[in-house]
């Protein structure tokens, strides 16, 4: 065990005195995260990239025309939800979808995956029939005030279209609909999602942290291919230490390296762009476990790659790759819903949606899921690094 | 101290090592010395437990390398082929690693690398990045770092390639008096067969894999006789001269180039004064006169067919 440290510290020294490594680690992602969360915060808000994801909870039971008439019941939910909001014209700048749970479509308005969530309650037609009051609620995001409003606007001309249609029927024929309908003006009830908003500069600090934190370790695990090159790995075999201790020497290097730098990273940014990361307790778990995952992953390309040379090469491409994919450069929900997909099979997304969640304040349970994922991702990949060496 | 016993090494189909066998006695310095490609370093990586051998058996120290490869380790000290040291680090910084890789801690990890800056005369030097030092300076390092543990077998993979004259007298003298003062055995591998000479009482000649020859330096260079090769050289080497140097006694062959009338003798301070009358006699002007015991180079020519840096 003494070994292992000893030779993850001699990593840690050697890492330290490059100093040009040593910037492009710590510098470059604060420089990168100062311009994008400055200068991306309009685009951030104004959600011009791409239609705007609103999820929709559809309660709504219907009624029927008058308690009398032998007439199908009304959905007027079903007409917003479906017509209204899939309409070719509506779908060119926002994309409608439905969910189930009100609390998790909030969430997700809260931490920046979706513009607005469309609450429509059960008994919203037989309210507007009977002139009670009706409300379709939008839950926006006050930190990104256009991407919702866009939303509301959709909802609102749906709402002033319905008032007017029922006035024009009780013009037409008062016995058509009950009296009561003369006082209906569905309303619509903007709330904000209870969250705090996630700002760009907060949405960017994590993002590049985590880009850089898996670069960085790609070319950490990348040391192990340099001691093979420079003939000390040989030096080290040659001495009393068993190949399982190199390995594991390493590998505690890279973890350590990766931890460092992410908390680096956090502490500089809180201090620097007064950064809030949300709990530090969750934050600093979401950390510590990503640089896990991160240094499995520098092991396991060092352990399939020929060369010190290919390691620095896959740790440009793969950590660019890694963080593109998850929405380190442009925010998620810019994207079209294949890449989201495709981000869920990325360490760098469950970070960052577990940061942002901790960012807008939801609580320390939605830490769990992500945290969960990143420690089997650090497992799985750092476990194959460790076999593939040690077997190499 | 050391034992080799019938060492095979395959890489796929290929067979590289064809079971290898030699022994060095404690205190004794052995060499192994063949052309590249021999199948030297190989063996030695073999020894040092970097490759398992497909046969075969390593025993150092009485301790058997594939049973107790930790305990083996311990008694040697490999000075590798390349320089195997961190750019970054400091002389002693490096030392300190290395020494802690082999159970070195506190005092007297700090006393065995002053013992070792000592020996490679680099106390002075010792904060200096090994970055900053000439290629002779980091080979002296890479040989105390060696040291550290006080092993009891010292092996040497070729350790003057691409090294400057200087600094590879220095390596050859240390490693001498390391042998002499302080009976540390010693392993050197080499394709200057000079540096084996100089350092080693027994050897091994190692080619394509196989041990051709081995014994004492007297033993392997009498395997090629002890026919001493004396080089007349003139302007003109004509019949006249090859027959004069024919005649003398003691002279076995006589052979004509282009600027010279090479002899075979036995005995070149008996002969040697009735050559150059037979020159004299000849007409001919001396423009040199070249004297060539038999060495290990012409006893690899004589069972190769081949020069050792062919």
């Amino acid at each position: 065990m003494r070994k292992i440290f000893l030779i993850a510290g001699n990593g840690l020294v050697l890492t330290l005195r490059d100093r040009t490594a040593l910037l492009f680690a710590l510098l470059m992602p604060l420089i990168l995260t100062a311009i994008l969360g400055t200068a991306l915060q309009g685009t951030m808000a104004g959600g011009k990239i791409s239609p705007a994801s609103v999820l929709v909870l559809n309660l709504d039971q219907g009624a029927p025309l008058s308690p009398s008439a032998a007439l199908p019941a009304l959905h007027f939910g079903d007409i917003l939800a479906e017509d209204v909001l899939n309409s070719a014209e509506v779908r060119q700048v926002l994309t409608a979808r439905g969910v189930s749970d009100l609390a998790l479509a909030r969430a997700d308005v809260a931490a920046g995956r979706a513009a607005a969530a469309i609450y429509i309650p059960a008994t919203f037609t037989a309210d507007a029939l009977a002139g009670r009051k009706a409300d379709v609620i939008v839950y926006t995001d006050p930190g990104n005030p256009t991407r919702g409003a866009m939303a509301t606007q959709v909802v609102r001309g749906f709402t002033d279209d319905l008032t007017a249609r029922l006035l024009d029927a009780r013009l037409a024929g008062p016995e058509a609909v009950p009296g009561a309908m003369r006082a209906v003006v569905p309303e619509i009830a903007e709330v904000a999602s209870g969250a705090k908003p996630v700002s760009a500069m907060q949405y960017y600090a994590a993002a590049m942290a985590l880009m850089f934190v898996v670069t960085t370790a790609i070319q950490r695990g990348g040391k192990l291919l340099e001691e093979r090159e420079r003939g000390t790995l040989q030096r080290m075999l040659i001495s009393p230490t068993g190949k399982g201790e190199v390995v594991g020497g390493q590998i505690l290097g890279t973890a350590l390296l990766a931890l460092a730098q992410c908390f680096v990273l956090m502490l500089g940014t809180r201090l620097l762009f007064r950064v809030d990361w949300g709990p530090w307790e969750n934050a600093m778990l979401l950390g510590a476990v990503f640089a896990l995952a991160a240094s499995g992953i520098g092991v396991a390309t060092a352990a399939v790659l020929k060369d010190r040379r290919a390691a620095d090469i896959a740790s440009g491409a793969l950590g660019n790759l890694l963080g593109v994919l998850s929405g380190t450069l442009v925010p998620l929900y810019a994207y079209p819903d294949s890449f989201k997909l495709v981000a869920k099979f990325t360490p760098n997304y469950w970070a960052l949606q577990g940061f942002l969640d901790q960012m807008a304040g939801l609580g320390g349970a939605r830490v769990w899921l992500p945290a969960a994922i990143l420690a089997a991702t650090a497992a799985m990949t750092g476990g194959f690094g460790a076999w593939r060496l040690a077997t190499k | 101290m050391l034992q080799v016993k019938n060492l095979i090494k395959r890489f796929g189909d290929r067979e590289v090592v064809h079971g290898v066998s030699f022994a060095v006695g404690k205190g004794e310095s052995f060499g192994l010395l063949g052309p590249n490609g021999a199948g030297k370093s190989t063996t030695i990586a073999m020894i040092c437990g970097l490759l398992v051998p497909n046969a075969g058996e390593i025993y150092v120290g009485g301790v058997n390398m594939r049973e107790n490869p930790r305990a083996a380790k311990r008694l040697m000290g490999v000075i590798p082929q390349d320089i195997a040291l961190y750019p970054a680090l400091s002389a002693r910084e490096n030392l300190n690693f290395w020494g802690a890789l082999y159970g070195l801690y506190g005092k007297e990890l700090r006393t065995r690398v002053d013992a070792g800056l000592e020996i490679v005369a680099l106390a002075d030097r010792q904060k200096e990045r090994i970055e900053t030092f000439s290629g002779g300076m980091k080979r002296r390092i890479n040989i105390a770092a060696s040291l550290l543990h006080q092993p009891a077998l010292l092996i040497m993979d070729e350790p003057t390639a691409g090294v400057d004259p200087q600094s590879r007298n220095n390596i050859l003298e240390t490693v001498k008096r390391l042998n002499a003062e302080q009976g540390l055995t010693v392993v050197y591998t080499s394709h200057y067969m000079e540096e084996v000479e100089y350092l080693c009482g027994r050897l091994a000649i190692l080619d394509h894999g196989r041990v051709i020859a081995g014994g004492t330096l007297d033993d392997v260079r009498h395997l090629v006789g002890t026919d001493v090769t004396v080089r007349l050289k003139v302007r003109e080497p004509g019949e006249s001269l090859v027959a004069a140097v024919a005649a003398v006694s003691g002279v076995r062959s006589v052979q004509r180039e282009s600027d010279a009338v090479v002899a075979l003798v036995d005995e070149p301070a008996e002969d040697l004064p009735d050559l150059l009358a037979a020159v004299r006699g000849s007409g001919q002007k001396l423009l040199g006169v070249e004297v060539e015991e038999p060495n290990l180079e012409t006893v690899f020519l004589h069972l190769t067919g081949r020069a050792l840096r062919d």
